[in-house]
């Protein structure tokens, strides 16, 4: 089989639209709950932050030119160690799937269909992307990059229709939060860029390696400013006290939207469609790197066997929260844990082992 | 390979080819007005639930080339606890499912908007619905809200076909008698500014909407009058027209108002917190009189005229903010909502006590009104 080969014009787009996703909605609530209207600083800070993890990642693959992630773990950890790191990657990619599909699931079912059953959604969701995880990498870059444009689209739409009925003194008073729920916000950010660890499995099969670092760090900028503009546009919409007590500020955005006369209302379902593209893109990366993982740990040839006995894993455990305050509350912290590990601590491992090592090389 | 995603494909044809929840348009109900009364105590169940509770919904029969029947509206009612509870209530009555997500007025009766609680309940159920319109006028009324629909039907002249009172409050005909208020932004206020004005509808002799209701943290406080109305929305910026009939050199002249401006600002280091208004307005002369002895043709004339129009405007405001000042203690101005935004400090400050501190604030009002225009006539 041909390698596979990805542009870097792909690259952006499918970090950029892995990284949007699930945490959209939800982000507005959780950084004002935090830090009040000063929810802008932890998303500065966490763009800032993640730009030299990006800069490790691929400095890392720089190290080991032509080798996968696989070889690259096998290679520096031992087989033992990165064989837990896989299990931990997994673990966490699973849990994720199935946070994305319920929370899908939830969502559709309260604006768009209430009377279809929940788990037929979650399992259709889960089917239609397994669809596209069974390809190789270069499809799902292609998907991601004919996504791509709809992801950006969305932030745009939302910013324009609520354009209107905005209220820019509402972004006063700036700086009156107290610092010390930096963490707080911090750690609610940093959630929110979850997913650039795709580049793991992406950087191998890039064309040109050399514009890469740049690349990957413009898809980040990109993403740090679509989420400062929409926690603006949120807080033009609405009060403080609002957006907190508010799980989904811009889904409530969408449904505020009031053109004159009648002309355009409720475009609820409008915005809950379009999202549902966004999150495909975000869930089909995380699906194919789980079946590239457990296709590594069983050494087969294909990865796509995997995609297929996943899909009632991930439907099942989707399933398993009793409401979707424990899918909050519970699943969440879960994956918030194993999300610290998988995007900050693996790969400052990797690195800083992978460099002790060259040097005792030499 | 080829063979699994083929079978997957037509498993999801399978799946997707069934429909539960397609409805047509023409099979739903779709009330546009809701009218909440307490309870009545003449029907059965009447001592368990607490609300009576009324739906106003178009009837599709009546609409369109050849019209089967003839009335526009129909009103179901039932007594509940809830408006969701009702809609179930009733769906033993009718032939069709009730659909919320148009539903575009919320009329409260007086018994139960004076009550906080059922206040904070009604609006909490709309707010936290997936499918109700968040963009949902409030209204009050303080009579029976039932009969306020009733009304509605008998109206002849006011007939709409999407509701007369959500055609009244859209508001395109520029009334400052009162100030339409949505379900998001009646909340945005009780957590700016702690105050909201919500319209009142009089039903009496034909429906009008005059004045307002006004809340202070969810409770009822008091009423206010259509001109107090007037005041506060050219003073919060709601108001961009309007008309006066000022007494000038013995005849009335009457003046269109455009371009309404007000802004407020802190004045610093006062012992007493002031905040000073700056209102200011272009100006249109409507009327005057035909007499060659009153020629509007200097700018002295005009000059004095402004002045007039400034006193008499300047004193409605007074009036109106001494009482909010005074009995209702209702700071409607967004003085508040300006601290906290502006000189965040001082909010900190004044927040705590807020009630005690407001009805002894210093507001200065500078009104200023240019006319622009004479019309077409010198005198």
């Amino acid at each position: 089989m041909k390698d596979p080969k990805i542009s870097n014009i792909q690259i952006r787009a499918i970090l950029v639209s892995t990284i949007i996703g699930i945490g959209i909605l939800s982000l507005p609530n959780q950084l004002a709950t935090a830090m009040d209207k000063d929810g802008w600083i932890p998303i500065v800070l966490s763009g800032l932050l993640i730009i030299p993890m990006i800069i490790i990642i691929n400095k890392i693959f720089e190290a080991n030119p032509g080798k996968d992630f696989f070889m690259i773990g096998n290679e520096t950890l031992g087989k033992f160690f990165f064989t837990i790191i896989l299990i931990i990657y997994l673990t966490y990619y699973i849990a994720v799937c199935s946070y994305i599909s319920r929370l899908l699931g939830e969502l559709i079912k309260g604006f768009l269909l209430p009377e279809t059953p929940i788990q037929l959604i979650v399992f259709l969701f889960i089917l239609s992307s397994s669809y596209v995880a069974v390809s190789e990498i270069n499809i799902i870059a292609r998907v991601s990059y004919l996504i791509y444009p709809i992801v950006i689209g969305f932030g745009v739409l939302l910013f324009l229709v609520s354009l209107p009925g905005s209220d820019f003194t509402n972004i006063l008073p700036v700086f009156q939060s107290d610092l010390s729920q930096l963490p707080e916000g911090m750690k609610v950010a940093l959630f929110s860029f979850a997913g650039f660890e795709v580049l793991f499995f992406t950087i191998p099969f890039v064309e040109d390696n050399r514009r890469m670092t740049k690349t990957s760090i413009s898809a980040i900028v990109i993403v740090t400013g679509l989420y400062l503009v929409l926690f603006l546009v949120t807080l033009t919409q609405f009060s403080i006290q609002q957006i907190k007590s508010d799980p989904f500020p811009l889904l409530m955005i969408a449904k505020l939207i009031d053109l004159p006369g009648f002309f355009l209302q409720n475009l609820d379902g409008l915005v809950m469609s379009i999202w549902v593209a966004v999150i495909f893109s975000t869930f089909t990366p995380l699906y194919y790197s789980s079946g590239k993982i457990l296709s590594k740990l069983f050494k087969t040839k294909t990865h796509a066997i995997f995609i297929l006995i996943l899909v009632p894993v991930i439907y099942f455990i989707a399933l398993r929260p009793k409401s979707i305050v424990e899918l909050n509350t519970l699943m969440s912290s879960v994956v918030n844990y194993l999300s610290g590990v998988v995007v900050l601590i693996v790969p400052i491992i990797l690195f800083v082992v992978g460099r002790i090592r060259g040097r005792n090389k030499q | 390979m080829k063979k699994t995603i083929l079978i997957l494909l037509i498993l999801t044809l399978i799946f997707t080819t069934a429909c539960w929840d397609m409805i047509e348009l023409e099979d739903r109900l779709l009330p546009y007005t809701v009218a909440i009364d307490l309870s009545r105590e003449d029907t059965e169940e009447a001592d368990e639930k607490e609300l009576f509770i009324c739906f106003s919904y178009p009837n599709i029969n009546a609409l369109g080339k050849n019209p089967t029947q003839e009335d526009l509206t129909y009103i179901i009612n039932s007594n509940a606890d809830s408006i969701f509870e009702a809609t179930s209530e009733i769906s033993s009555r009718v032939h069709n499912p009730v659909f919320l997500k148009h539903l575009n007025v919320v009329v409260m009766s007086e018994e139960v908007f004076s009550n906080e609680k059922y206040v904070r309940q009604v609006l909490d159920g709309l707010k936290r619905d997936f499918i109700i319109n968040k963009m949902i006028h409030l209204l009050v009324t303080k009579e029976s809200a039932h009969e306020l629909l009733l009304k509605k039907l008998e109206s002849k002249r006011q007939e709409t076909i999407e509701g007369l009172l959500s055609t009244l409050l859209l508001n395109e005909q520029k009334s400052t008698s009162f100030t339409p208020i949505r379900l998001n932004e009646f909340i945005q206020y009780m957590d700016h500014q702690r105050v909201a004005i919500v319209p009142l509808a009089i039903p009496e002799p034909e429906i009008a909407l005059e004045g307002g209701g006004l809340f202070k943290d969810y409770e009822f406080i008091g009423y206010i009058e259509k001109e107090d109305n007037r005041n506060i929305a050219i003073l919060t910026n709601k108001s961009n027209n309007e008309d006066i009939d000022i007494e000038y050199d013995g005849s009335k002249i009457s003046l269109q108002l455009l371009e309404i401006k007000a802004k407020k600002k802190l004045v610093k280091n006062q012992e007493v917190l002031t905040i000073k208004y700056n209102v200011e307005m272009d100006a249109q002369i409507h009327q005057y009189i035909i007499d060659p002895s009153k020629k509007i043709d200097s700018t002295k004339v005009l000059d004095d005229i402004e002045k007039k129009a400034s006193e008499v405007l300047k004193e409605d405001f007074a009036t109106t903010l001494e009482k909010l000042q005074g009995e209702l203690n209702a700071d409607t101005l967004g003085i508040l909502e300006y601290l906290y935004k502006f000189h965040p400090k001082i909010y900190k400050e004044v927040e705590g006590d807020w009630d005690s501190i407001f009805p002894y604030i210093n507001i200065d009002l500078d009104v200023k009104v240019n006319i622009r225009r004479r019309g077409l006539s010198e005198y």
